[in-house]
C-alpha cells in the first residue's frame, strides 16, 4: 500500500512539474489569495504493525502472552488551513483522525494448574481498536500552475495523540485434566500515548470557481513511541503512515 | 494553451482522486442490510441459510454501528477450515456484560450464529461517578481496599428487575470470598454481585526438597489443602501428632472437617508432608483418569482423605513396636477414600540402618496406597494368601507405573525406577524390587513362593511373583530361578502393559483369584485390548511362563 501511494505521490509530481513547465509561460504561477481551507475524507494505509510481550502469574508461575498487532487501512477524516505569509509561502495547520479495528493474533503460554514447566500453547486473534489523531504545523509551497490548478507542497512538525486497545491478559476455558486449554480472547485495557514527528505531502486542487474547488492529497507522516501493555512491557509503535484523502477546497 | 493546461489539470485531479478510492477498495466491506433490529434480550441460534442471512446482515451492521467488536478469531482445531469469531456487545462504546455473539464460518459462508443480543438499550454512557469513587464504594461494601492498579471496568448490564444500568464492575477480595460488584455509574450505589471464589494454586516444597504446585481453596482466609479443581475432591488432614484422634477418626468415632486441613496464610506451603501427600494424591488420581479413564477410586469420584501427621514424631522412641510399625514406618489404605502416611522418623534416628523421612515423600507409595483404594471398589482382591499377594502386587505395578508417568528414569530420588519406597530412606534403599525380587527376600518364581501363615499369607512376598511378571512383560529378560527369557514390549510401550494389568486386575479378576487365574485373565485383556498373537499378548505370556505361573 505505501509503495502504490509513493507511485501515485511520484506521478503526480511528475505531472505537476511538467504542468508547471507549459504554464510558466503563460501565468505567473503566483498565490493571490490569503487563506485555505480544506476538508477531507480519505483512507490511511495500513501502518507497520508491531509485537508486545506480557508477563503474567497464573497457578504459581510466569505465563507469557504475545500479541502480534497489524493494522489495515482505515478510513479518515482530515483538515487543514491556513494563510499565506509571503509570496506563495504559508502557514497552516493540519488536523487528521482515524479509527480501526486492527486484528491482533495472540499466542500465550499458560502454566498448567498442577505441574511447573508444563505449559499449554493457546492462540487467536482479538480485534484491538487503534484510535490516531494528528494535528501539524504545516509550512506550504502553493504553486499555481494554471489558473484552475493549486499544486500545494507542505510539510512540518506533527503531533499525535493515539489511544491502543493492548492485550494484557489470555481468556481461555478449560477443563480437567487442564492439559489443554482453549483461546477464547483477551483482556485488554487502552494506552493513551502521545508523540511528535514530523509530516509531509502534496495537495492538489482543482478550482471550480473563484473560492471552492476539489483536491486531493497525499501525505506521509511518522513518530515513534513506546507503548506498554502492562508493568515491565514495552513496545515501539510507529504512528502515522501514509494518508491520501480528497475533498472540498476552499480560497480566501 | 489554457485548455490544454486544464486537461494536465484534470488529469492530475482524476489521478489524486483515485488513490484514496484504490486504496479504500482495499478495505474489506462488512455484510449489508438494515436487519431485524430486536425490542428486548433475545438468544440467537441460528444455523438455518435464511437466518443466517439475516444475522450477517445484522452483526455487519451492527459491526459498522460499533454495536458489536470483535473480541476473538479462533480456529476450528476439529474441522478444517472453519473459524470462530466471538463479538462483544457495545452500547456507545460502552460493553454491554453478557452481549456476545458467536459465529461459525466456513470459509466465507456462515454456518452458524449463537448468542445473546440486548435491544432497546437506551441509557446514558456518560458516568458521573469516577473509577476512584466507585472502587470506594465497593470497598466500603467488601470491608477491604482495592489498590489503583485495578482499574474498575464501565459497563452496561442489564437489571434483574428490567432495563439496564451504567455500572462499574469492581472485583474485590475479601478474607473468604472474591466478589464482583457492579457499582451504578451515576449514583454508587450497589446494582448487582456475585461471588467469583474460586480454587487456588499454591507452591510448596517437598520432602525431598522439590518444588510442587499444590490444589488448594482459600476458605475464611487461610488457604486449605482442599482440592477442589479435580473431579474428586482431596482433603489432606494433618493430625497434629494426636494418634488418639487419628484412630477416632479411623474408627470412624469423629468426622475430619475443612478446619482439619493442612493451612497455610500465604498460600506457599513449608510441610512437607502435606504438599507431598496432596500433591501426590492428585498426581496418582489424574493417572488412573488418564491413563485408564478411570474417575477415583470407586470410579465414581470418591472424596479422597489424606492424612498426614498422624503421630508426633518425636515420640517415635517412646511408643510401642506396633504403633511405630504402624503409624511411624508404614503408610496404609483405611478404607472409604481414606490414606494414613506414616511420620518417619526425626533426622537422626535410625530404624533396620536407615533414616526414615515422611512416607508421603514417595511417589510410588502414595500410589501404591491408593490403587489399594481402587481394588477395594473394583476386584476386591481378598487380602490373604495369592489374591491378597495379587492385591499387593497390583498396587506396586502402579506405584511404578505412576513414578514412570511423572518422573524421569533413573536410580536417584525422584526418579521412576522398578524398586518401591526408594525414596523414603537415607540411605536409598526401598521395600521391594520389581525388576529384582530377591534382592529383597521375595520370590520371583512360583515354585519359591512363601507358603506359611504370616503376612496374611505371604501378601507383599509373593507379590514379587506377580511384580516380576509385570516387569519382564515390559522390560524383557530372564527370570533368575526358571532361566527362561521374555521378550518384553519394551519401555516406550509400557503404558500397553498398563492397560492389560489395569483392565484384568480391576475389571476381569475374582476378589479369590489366584496366580494362575491373574495369568489367564492377563492373557485375556491382552487379546482384547491389542488382538490374539500380538507382541503384548506374546510378552505377558512369556512373562507369567517365565515366573513359573501357568
Amino acid at each position: 500500500m505505501k509503495r502504490r501511494c509513493i507511485l501515485i505521490q511520484a506521478c503526480a509530481v511528475a505531472v505537476v512539474a511538467m504542468a508547471a513547465g507549459r504554464v510558466d509561460a503563460q501565468t505567473s504561477g503566483k498565490w493571490t489569495g490569503t487563506a485555505y481551507l480544506h476538508v477531507d475524507g480519505g483512507v490511511q494505509a495500513a501502518t507497520p504493525g508491531f509485537t508486545s510481550n506480557v508477563t503474567f502469574k497464573l497457578y504459581g508461575e510466569d505465563g507469557t502472552l504475545t500479541a502480534t498487532y497489524t493494522f489495515v487501512n482505515a478510513a479518515l477524516i482530515a483538515g487543514r488551513g491556513g494563510f499565506r505569509i509571503w509570496g506563495n509561502l504559508g502557514l497552516g495547520v493540519g488536523v487528521s483522525r482515524f479509527s480501526r479495528n486492527g486484528e491482533a493474533a495472540i499466542s500465550a503460554r499458560l502454566p498448567h494448574p498442577f505441574h511447573f514447566n508444563q505449559f499449554r500453547n493457546v492462540s487467536g486473534t482479538a480485534g484491538l481498536t487503534r484510535e490516531e489523531t494528528m494535528v501539524s504545523a504545516e509550512l506550504s509551497w502553493l504553486l499555481r500552475p494554471t489558473r484552475a490548478l493549486d499544486v500545494m507542497l507542505f510539510a512540518g512538525p506533527a503531533y499525535f495523540t493515539t489511544r491502543q486497545d493492548m492485550a494484557t491478559l489470555p481468556r481461555y476455558t478449560e477443563t480437567y485434566p487442564f492439559d489443554a486449554a482453549t483461546f477464547t480472547g483477551v483482556e485488554s485495557r487502552a494506552v493513551n500515548k502521545t508523540g511528535v514527528g514530523f509530516t509531509a505531502g502534496l495537495d492538489l486542487s482543482y478550482l471550480i470557481n473563484k473560492h471552492m474547488g476539489l483536491g486531493s492529497l497525499v501525505r506521509f507522516s511518522r513518530a515513534t513511541e513506546t507503548f506498554s501493555a502492562a508493568p515491565g512491557s514495552a513496545s515501539s509503535v510507529t504512528l502515522g503512515g501514509v494518508q491520501a484523502s480528497a475533498g472540498l477546497r476552499l480560497r480566501f | 494553451m489554457l485548455i490544454e493546461g486544464r486537461r494536465w489539470s484534470i488529469a492530475l485531479l482524476v489521478l489524486c482522486l483515485a488513490a484514496p478510492v484504490l486504496m479504500a477498495a482495499r478495505q474489506a466491506p462488512g455484510g449489508s442490510g438494515a436487519g431485524t433490529r430486536q425490542d428486548r434480550p433475545r438468544e440467537i441460534g441460528a444455523t438455518q441459510r435464511a437466518d443466517l442471512r439475516t444475522w450477517d446482515s445484522e452483526i455487519g451492521r451492527m459491526v459498522r454501528e460499533g454495536e458489536l467488536r470483535l473480541r476473538a478469531s479462533e480456529t476450528d482445531l476439529l474441522l478444517g477450515g472453519r473459524r470462530h469469531q466471538r463479538f462483544d456487545q457495545y452500547h456507545r462504546g460502552v460493553r454491554v456484560f453478557g452481549g456476545e455473539m458467536v459465529r461459525q464460518r466456513d470459509g466465507v459462508e456462515t454456518v452458524s450464529v449463537f448468542g445473546t443480543a440486548y435491544a432497546a438499550i437506551d441509557i446514558d454512557t456518560t458516568p458521573t461517578l469516577s473509577r476512584q469513587d466507585a472502587a470506594t464504594a465497593a470497598s466500603r461494601l467488601a470491608g477491604t481496599s482495592r489498590g489503583p492498579a485495578r482499574t474498575p471496568d464501565l459497563m452496561v448490564v442489564p437489571r434483574d428487575a428490567g432495563g439496564f444500568a451504567l455500572v462499574y464492575r469492581v472485583r474485590l477480595v475479601t478474607d473468604d470470598d472474591l466478589i464482583v460488584y457492579f457499582i451504578d455509574a451515576g449514583t454508587g450505589h450497589l446494582v448487582s454481585s456475585y461471588s467469583d471464589l474460586q480454587t487456588e494454586i499454591g507452591t510448596g516444597t517437598g520432602v525431598l526438597g522439590d518444588r510442587k504446585k499444590v490444589s488448594t481453596t482459600l476458605s475464611s482466609g487461610t488457604y486449605r489443602a482442599w482440592d477442589q479443581m479435580r473431579p474428586a475432591t482431596v482433603y489432606t488432614f494433618d493430625l497434629k501428632g494426636d494418634l488418639t484422634r487419628t484412630q477416632r477418626f479411623l474408627n470412624g468415632l469423629i468426622t475430619l472437617d475443612v478446619s482439619d486441613t493442612s493451612a497455610s496464610t500465604d498460600n506457599t506451603w513449608t510441610d512437607p508432608a502435606t504438599v507431598d501427600a496432596h500433591a501426590y494424591t492428585g498426581w496418582t488420581f489424574d493417572y488412573f483418569y488418564k491413563q485408564f479413564g478411570r474417575s477415583g477410586l470407586d470410579g465414581r469420584n470418591l472424596t479422597i482423605k489424606t492424612v498426614v501427621h498422624p503421630v508426633n514424631r518425636a515420640d517415635w522412641n517412646k511408643v510401642s513396636s506396633s504403633t511405630l510399625n504402624l503409624y511411624y514406618l508404614n503408610a496404609f489404605y483405611a478404607g472409604d477414600g481414606i490414606m494414613v502416611y506414616g511420620e518417619g522418623l526425626p533426622p537422626n534416628a535410625t530404624v533396620g540402618g536407615y533414616k526414615w523421612n515422611y512416607f508421603a515423600g514417595a511417589l510410588d507409595v502414595v500410589a501404591h496406597e491408593l490403587t489399594h483404594g481402587v481394588t477395594d471398589y473394583s476386584s476386591g482382591l481378598i487380602y490373604k494368601n495369592e489374591s491378597g499377594a495379587l492385591n499387593e502386587s497390583f498396587s506396586d505395578m502402579m506405584g511404578a507405573s505412576v513414578e514412570f508417568y511423572y518422573q524421569p528414569v533413573g536410580s536417584a530420588y525422584l526418579k521412576a525406577d522398578y524398586t518401591l519406597g526408594e525414596d523414603l530412606t537415607t540411605p536409598m534403599g526401598g521395600f521391594r524390587s520389581m525388576a529384582n525380587p530377591g534382592a529383597f527376600g521375595d520370590p520371583d518364581h512360583y515354585s519359591k513362593r512363601y507358603l506359611g501363615t504370616s503376612d496374611n499369607g505371604g501378601v507383599h512376598t509373593n507379590s514379587g511373583i506377580s511384580n516380576h511378571a509385570f516387569y519382564l512383560a515390559i522390560e524383557g529378560g530372564t527370570d533368575r530361578t526358571s532361566g527362561l527369557s521374555v521378550t518384553g514390549v519394551g519401555s516406550a510401550a509400557r503404558h500397553k502393559i498398563e492397560k492389560v494389568f489395569y483392565r484384568a486386575f480391576t475389571q476381569m479378576l475374582p476378589a479369590g483369584a489366584t496366580f494362575s487365574l491373574a495369568r489367564a485373565a492377563t492373557i485375556q485383556a491382552a487379546r482384547d485390548l491389542y488382538g490374539a498373537g500380538s507382541n503384548v499378548e506374546q510378552a505377558v505370556t512369556q512373562a507369567w511362563t517365565a515366573v513359573g505361573v501357568s
